[in-house]
């Protein structure tokens, strides 16, 4: 078996592993030339999508926010009306990237290749 | 896996027995730097290129009777075209991708697919490929989720103290509140991180979360001339999320995720 010796041509495991499901799933495919068979190789990632659906699910939720020992008292009303923590943060983060981002145009076309899976 | 009397003579450089493989496309201009990279099949198996017209293959030998799936060949994929990634705008084709000899390589892919090839070509250049990925502190959603929210907060006390049994209905009502308000809090907040950056990418692809934790992941392809404004712009706001949503920045890639071609091969 060969060994690298190139620069950057060690085995960059978690470069690998990163990238892995872009490497399988992604890229221009011509289907009769298409010869593959993985060996030893874990796909965790492929297929661990999200099931939000489950009576398992659901228990396992009620069970996480029992053990948070919530504090009624905490509640603020205020942040359900004027946008989450994580939405204020993002806000003010464009704020302080304004100049950068003026005069970039319009946003980029969004668009998700795999249908959602987690219904709303 | 020497000898096979039946088969036709292959192209000058290809010997009997052996196939190509694959890793991408790249313009047939940018051709000329090739020969010296290593390909999957080790040091004797060198990546060259095919090149037909204004596109040129990566290709390199590959023994006919070998089928690519090891985690090093793996790796020879991710290496090779990172290399053509950093030396100029790449197509990369899916793992796998062998075909039998240089004159299919021409004909079957270069020739048969030029035009879908060739405008790919032209929408990739000067582009790389950028991954953000948005992930929530261990337990930082459900709190943040519950903590907000009077009508979890209320289900939560009414249960505390009754048995699993008396309680199971309530619990499994509960946790699929919960379940609906952590999807619209993580959409959202993926769509705001999205919001924030998409101005200075060109295009966008959003991945399905692989893991509850996750709150985007999102693919972008960004103009290498607007590279250091992304950088920025993700440091910022990696900084100003501190605490709740930690930002995995990876790249530059080629653009895997946009191109998205499937093309038909045979027929006429």
């Amino acid at each position: 078996m060969a060994i690298s010796t190139t620069p950057n041509g060690g085995s960059s495991g978690g470069a690998l592993t990163e990238v892995l499901e872009l490497i399988l799933d992604r890229g221009v495919v011509i289907d009769i030339f298409v010869r593959v068979s993985l060996v030893g190789i874990e796909i965790l990632t492929i297929d661990a999508r999200i099931v939000v659906a489950s009576v398992d699910t659901y228990l396992r939720y009620a069970e996480a926010v029992g053990r948070l020992n919530l504090d009624g008292r905490k509640m603020g009303a205020a942040e359900l009306l004027g946008g989450n923590k994580t939405e204020k943060a993002i806000e003010a983060a464009k704020e302080q990237l304004g100049e950068l981002l003026s005069g970039l145009g319009q946003p980029a076309e969004q668009s998700t290749p795999v249908a959602q899976e987690v219904e709303q | 896996m020497t000898g096979h009397p039946e088969m036709t003579e292959a192209a000058s450089a290809t010997p009997q027995g052996t196939s190509l493989y694959v890793y991408g496309v790249i313009p047939a201009a940018d051709a000329s730097g090739w020969p010296g990279a290593e390909g999957m099949d080790g040091p004797s198996a060198s990546v060259r290129t095919v090149a037909e017209g204004e596109l040129a293959a990566l290709v390199s030998a590959l023994p006919a009777d070998r089928t690519p799936g090891r985690r090093e060949d793996l790796e020879a994929h991710r290496r090779v075209l990172s290399l053509a990634n950093e030396r100029g705008t790449t197509i990369p084709m899916r793992f796998g991708i062998v075909i039998d000899g240089e004159d299919d390589v021409r004909e079957q892919l270069l020739v048969r697919h030029a035009p879908e090839l060739s405008d790919l070509l032209r929408r990739l250049d000067g582009h790389v490929q950028m991954t953000l990925r948005a992930f929530y502190a261990e337990d930082g959603l459900l709190r943040e989720v519950a903590e907000n929210d009077p009508e979890i907060v209320g289900r939560t006390a009414a249960i505390q103290g009754l048995s699993e049994l008396e309680s199971r209905q309530q619990r499994i009502e509960l946790g699929e509140l919960i379940a609906q308000r952590v999807t619209a809090r993580r959409e959202r907040d993926g769509q705001a991180l999205l919001d924030a950056l998409s101005p200075i990418a060109t295009e966008v692809r959003v991945d399905p979360p692989g893991s509850e934790r996750v709150a985007l992941d999102a693919q972008l392809l960004v103009r290498r001339d607007r590279r250091s404004t992304l950088d920025t712009a993700v440091a910022v706001l990696g900084a100003a999320l501190e605490g709740q949503l930690a930002l995995r920045y990876l790249g530059p890639l080629p653009p895997y995720s946009f191109a998205d071609l499937s093309l038909e091969a045979g027929g006429e």
